[in-house]
């Protein structure tokens, strides 16, 4: 029929090595991405780190007490003698994983909500919106630390799980994806909008498509950037929640360690070892810094307006 | 405009309706039950007492019940009793109410003037040196934790310096003066908290306006440039801004709780916390309900104030 | 015989959000509109901006309802979802690849939505596709961003073509390339036309295109059809004022001049409030009262085989 028209054939994978490139020239996004890397290895390898050093991370030993840094506990020792930076390590998993975790979880819905909301419109979306506002004009700590405060049993749990070690790291998990899930919901729905009247989306319609079918093959993929970035900024905010609520005790609860709980007596401590009251909270201020750098680097890498 | 409005507050009552079902229902899902706490360790309570008792308060109605109940209490200004200290729910949450909104008011008159100052500096030279050090400041106060900031500041200013007081509050008809330096690190840790949001709005905001036609119109009239950055550039910034403040009231109170809590302020905040931990209910539910209206109110505001100023925005 | 497509007395009506000053107000669209497309036939509808061709374009491809009428394929209503041998190629062809999709996926997507196709099969016939509408099979395993827009207009039309279609509705697929590429793709149309026997509804602004490629034309102002005649009668022997004033400044070929202000002098009324009578008296050289009264029907004008909405449908210019 025709003749081929010239192309210039590049690689299939531009679009990702193009992102890359910006992404690795923000050196700021660069230094936290190692940082981070870094900290969630050292935080994995938490239990090969106190081996190594040859500490027992949850002895308790009255007799070093607030001891100074030395080769055997590099950040010295808490008030009942057990190895600081262990702690911290052990600590950082919880807060990473939370973070992580309530991340994903109130994602999930809040992409549900705002997809399904974006792409019905109407009255559906009239209503879903209202709900958005609601939860999002909740005080949202007082309302962490009720949450954090319910009774599982009264919610029919089964009480052999509520005795498991690990219900007070998955509530927090689910108690702040309660909370916080409203921002990306919002940005969900804003970027649905604008992709569902795409031509794109109307060629699939005309072919038949169902409204699954548009959502999974043409919506999501094409609101996965603002979603990116609105991800890591709320896996911050969930580390600062985290820390709050394990401060205050609804959180985490001892013995096991996470930054916020790591917290709770150094209040008592200020005088005495006014370290112990520093580290667990440098750590937050760094991760978090960290990760809005990273979501920083990401909005940067995916807009290709920023190459100019 | 009004309908807008009424609809707006009408939408903003049902929602506070409905919030106080869903708090009532949390409130009731914490540990133990009112008569519980309140028979604890009373060796002479038999499970006959228990019961009669139940029966008398009403606990062992359904919930739907008692919710109705308690609502047509509430709107009459009865929350009921505070089962740690005995005596109605607003004696004692007024006095903390209006502890926290001296602690919220000074807070803003700082953070206010100190954000626009910060924001608009910035955003006079993106990128420049000036602006690099905003960012990091306002980047670090949204990246602590408030509780953690209280800290520092109590290690800092009253530990080491031994400036101010680490917390507490002064001897009732003390001097105004030192009334004032129980509230300094307080309102310190919650402008330092709130700052680094409201900075970088400001700086957004300003970056835009300057770039705005007008303002290189007014520019390229000759008029000195601290006039357009303030006459110009700041007054048309501030609508955004205004809005961010009146939502940032949700957070600021969030803030508070905390605050307090570190402090020993007898603040709301501090109010709440304990009631939730001395499952006091009557006291964590008004209180809960309070911060609700106070935030729902302050976005309300937010949006109305957008309706007046951005006829666009009424058409929806 | 049942005709391939038929559309009867379909309207569309657009309530707009209801107002703080009154009552909603309502856009007519499309008002009343009737034609037929016979198999492998080439309807062109042309109109003036905002005359309501892509509703119409919408409806005939189920992506609409419309507000009242009918549409029937081969005997039997459209309905919006399920396999409808209808294909679309839009106007714009950067909104009409979706940029996360490889070219291969984005042809084949028909096949995938209809099912009943293998990955391996869908992926054969997508390169065979591309390479009928010009583009080199390996073009499958590339992303739409590395195309030009003429490329992409042509990948447009390799989905539109994959799921063996009888009809098409192309809604302006010309009209956002530059010129030396438009004909290229006009080019392209033309020889698929030609050897297969597709229908096509062309909707174009494009006279000068629209006498290269059409069986008929149908002429839409406001959301109402005034004039529908085939090719030869339409250009030579136009019976509606309406289209005499289109004609009168035809463009050729390629230059893809829009219509606005084109022979018909003055503003195009508010679709909101259209006028009475016939809707084109405002700027209608030849109304008279009559026209502001009474609303001129769609009627076989004397002796030819064309329909006009004129109460002076064929007496001279
Ligand atoms: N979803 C909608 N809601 C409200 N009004 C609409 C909608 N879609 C189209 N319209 C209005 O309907 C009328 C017809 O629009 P349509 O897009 O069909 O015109 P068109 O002939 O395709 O114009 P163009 O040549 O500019 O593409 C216009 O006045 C338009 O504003
Ligand atoms: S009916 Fe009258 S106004 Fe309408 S096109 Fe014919 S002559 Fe013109
Ligand atoms: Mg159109």
């Amino acid at each position: 029929m025709t003749v081929a028209t010239n192309l210039t054939l590049e690689a299939p994978q531009s679009i990702w090595n193009a992102r890359w490139n910006r992404f690795r020239r923000h050196r700021l996004a660069m230094t936290a991405t190692i940082f981070l890397i870094l900290l969630a290895i050292a935080c994995a390898a938490a239990d090969l780190i106190a081996n190594a050093l040859g500490v027992d991370p949850s002895a308790v030993d009255l007799f070093e007490r607030f001891s100074p840094p030395s080769s055997k506990h590099l950040l010295g020792t808490d008030e009942i003698g057990r190895d600081v930076l262990v702690r911290l390590l052990h600590g950082g998993r919880i807060s990473l994983m939370v973070g992580l975790l309530a991340t994903a979880l109130g994602g999930a819905f809040g992409v549900l909500i705002g997809v399904v909301s974006g792409f019905l419109e109407g009255r559906t979306d009239a209503f879903l919106m209202r709900f958005t506002d609601c939860v999002l004009s909740l005080p949202i700590i007082p309302l962490l630390i009720v949450l954090g405060a319910v009774d599982l049993s009264k919610l029919g749990l089964p009480q052999a799980w509520l005795n498991s070690p690990s219900v007070s790291f998955w509530r927090i998990v689910v108690v702040i994806a309660l909370v916080d899930w409203t921002a990306i919901a919002r940005i969900s729905r804003a970027a649905t909008l604008s992709v569902k009247h795409r031509d794109f989306v109307q060629a699939a319609r005309a072919s038949g498509a169902t409204r699954l079918y548009n959502i999974t093959a043409h919506i999501l993929p094409n609101i996965a950037t603002p979603l990116i970035v609105a991800g890591a900024l709320t896996v911050g905010r969930v580390i600062l929640f985290e820390s709050t609520l394990s401060f205050l005790g609804f959180g985490v609860v001892p013995p096991t360690p996470t930054w916020g709980n790591m917290l709770t007596n150094a209040q008592e401590l200020v005088t005495s070892a006014p370290a112990l009251a520093i580290y667990p909270g440098v750590l937050i201020l760094l991760t978090v810094v960290a990760v809005n750098l990273v979501g920083d680097g990401v909005r940067v890498a995916f807009d290709p307006r920023s190459d100019s | 405009m009004i309908r807008y409005s009424l609809r707006r507050s009408l939408q903003a009552a049902l929602v506070i309706f409905v919030m106080s079902f869903v708090l009532y229902n949390l409130i009731g899902l914490m540990p133990g039950d009112p008569i519980d706490v309140m028979l604890e360790g009373n060796p002479s309570v038999t499970p006959e007492l228990m019961a009669q008792m139940r029966a008398l308060y009403g606990v062992d109605q359904p919930l739907v019940v008692r919710y109705w109940r308690w609502l047509l209490a509430a709107l009459t200004g009865d929350f009921g009793y505070s089962n740690t200290y005995f005596r109605p729910v607003l004696e004692i949450l007024v006095p903390a109410i209006l502890q926290t909104l001296k602690l919220m008011v000074l807070t803003l008159m700082v953070s206010i003037p100190v954000s626009l100052l910060l924001g608009s500096v910035a955003a006079r030279r993106p990128n420049g040196w000036v602006d690099n050090i905003v960012s990091v400041l306002a980047l670090t106060s949204i990246s602590s934790p408030i509780f953690w900031l209280a800290l520092v500041f109590i290690i800092v200013f009253a530990v080491k310096l031994q400036w101010l007081p680490a917390g507490g509050s002064s001897m009732a008809g003390a001097p105004l003066m030192e009334q004032l330096t129980y509230l300094v690190l307080p309102v310190l840790t919650l402008a330092s908290f709130t700052s680094g949001q409201l900075i970088r709005y400001v700086r957004a905001s300003m970056i835009e306006t300057l770039n705005a036609d007008f303002i290189r119109t007014a520019r390229a009239k000759g008029l000195a440039e601290h006039t357009v950055v303030l006459r110009h550039g700041l007054r048309n910034a501030m609508l955004p801004v205004v809005t961010v403040i009146a939502l940032s009231f949700g957070s600021l109170m969030s803030g508070a709780l905390v605050v307090e809590t570190m402090y020993g302020m007898l603040g709301m905040g501090k109010a709440v916390y304990d009631a939730i931990v001395n499952k006091d209910f009557n006291v964590a539910l008004a209180g809960l309900l309070f911060a609700t209206v106070v935030t729902l109110a302050s976005s309300l505001l937010a949006d109305l104030a957008y309706g007046w100023l951005d006829p666009r925005v009424r058409l929806e | 015989m049942t005709p391939l497509l038929d559309v009867r007395d379909v309207s569309v009506r657009f309530p707009l959000g209801g107002s703080w000053f009154g009552a909603k107000q309502i856009l007519r669209a499309v008002e009343g509109v009737s034609f037929q497309i016979a198999a492998g036939e080439t309807l062109a509808l042309v109109g003036e901006s905002g005359s309501g061709k892509t509703t119409l374009g919408h409806v005939v491809s189920g992506l609409r309802s419309p507000t009242s009428g009918s549409v029937e394929f081969r005997g039997e209503a459209i309905t919006r979802s399920g396999e409808k041998p209808i294909q679309l190629v839009f106007q714009d062809p950067f909104s009409a690849l979706d940029p996360r999709m490889l070219v291969g996926d984005i042809v084949a997507e028909p096949l995938r939505i209809r099912g009943g196709v293998s990955t391996a099969e869908r992926r054969d016939r997508a390169s065979r596709i591309l390479t009928q509408v010009g583009l080199p099979a390996e073009s499958i395993s590339r992303y739409p961003h590395q195309f030009s827009g003429g490329q992409r207009q042509r990948i447009a039309i390799a989905r539109a073509l994959i799921s063996d279609p009888q009809l098409i509705v192309a809604d302006e697929p010309l009209s956002a390339l530059d010129v030396s590429v438009q004909s290229q793709v006009l080019n392209l149309i033309k020889d698929i036309q030609e050897s297969q026997q597709i229908a096509y509804l062309f909707i174009s602004h494009d006279l000068g295109v629209v006498n290269h490629l059409a069986d008929r034309v149908a002429v839409l102002y406001l959301g109402r059809l005034m004039e529908i005649a085939t090719r030869q009668d339409l250009f030579e022997r136009p019976s509606h004022p309406y289209t005499r004033a289109l004609l009168t400044s035809l463009p050729r070929v390629g230059r893809g001049r829009r219509l606005p202000g084109q022979g018909a002098h003055g503003e195009i009324p508010s679709p909101l409030s259209p006028p009475s009578g016939c809707v084109f008296h405002t700027r209608c050289p030849r109304a008279e009262k009559l026209c502001t009264e009474q609303v001129p029907e769609l009627l076989p004008v004397e002796g030819r085989t064309q329909l006009a909405a004129c109460h002076f449908r064929g007496s001279g210019p």
